[in-house]
């Protein structure tokens, strides 16, 4: 089993976890999983890849599901089981990137990948998912870290 | 680190092009994923060590793109679909 901490005071996370998943319901909506070559025209093959891959991540998100369902989550203790953590790493991936597409579009991509801007004059909307987006970010990085 | 079992598709992909063309698998950039996280996933798809990973995650952030594997179109197409769970934006080009 993966435990650890987040790094985050636990009144954040308590205030995120509705937000994520809130965001983590409609993740599935926003993943384009296309064939990876520009002009393939067999329907068959385009079809086959796709429902391959959300196939596959679903288990992702079951995965990631559970995680959020644990009471410690709100805590900010991640407990995830080891055989479950890839699956909880993409799928955070997945909610991360519904969050930028959908509810941080005040921000540029600079200002995300810098942080450097002034949160406070953003909605507040948009603080509360970008709040959200960096803990998704937490679980990763601490997740990466325990896997070593 | 290990790599991940290849799954297994379809052969989707037509007797010329698997044998007589080099296919690119390329990642694009993207706003999103964590350097540490790309440097992960390159580990475990192809078995970099952390240095070569690295490398290329860079590239990618840097240039936007970088060719992480070169070989016939049916693994090419394994790596991608590999590459694409793991939620990197993923093309295949066709070495000409």
């Amino acid at each position: 089993m993966i435990e650890f901490n987040l790094r985050v005071d636990s009144r954040v996370t308590r205030a995120v976890a509705p937000v994520i998943l809130q965001a983590f319901e409609h993740s599935r909506e926003g993943v384009t999983l296309e064939y990876p070559l520009e002009g393939e025209g067999d329907q068959d093959l385009l079809s086959s890849w796709q429902n391959d891959l959300q196939e596959d991540c679903k288990n992702d998100r079951a995965s990631f599901q559970a995680m959020l369902q644990n009471h410690k989550f709100q805590h900010g203790y991640i407990e995830v089981a080891h055989e479950h953590a890839d699956q909880v790493l993409r799928s955070a991936t997945e909610v991360r990137m519904y969050i930028r597409g959908n509810q941080l579009t005040e921000f540029s991509d600079e200002e995300l990948e810098s942080g450097n801007f002034s949160l406070g004059k953003k909605s507040p909307s948009s603080q509360t998912f970008y709040l959200a987006y960096l803990v998704l970010a937490e679980i990763q990085e601490g997740l990466i870290q325990q896997l070593g | 680190m290990s790599t991940l079992p290849i799954p297994e598709i379809q052969n989707l992909t037509n007797e010329e092009d698997q044998l007589d063309s080099v296919w690119h698998v390329i990642v694009l950039n993207d706003p999103v994923n964590l350097m540490s996280y790309v440097v992960m996933v390159f580990k475990k798809i192809f078995g970099f060590d952390e240095s070569k990973a690295t490398k290329h995650m860079l590239e990618v952030h840097q240039k936007g793109r970088s060719t992480v594997w070169t070989g016939n179109r049916e693994r090419a197409e394994s790596y991608a679909y590999q590459l694409q769970h793991w939620r990197l934006q993923t093309i295949l080009e066709k070495d000409d």
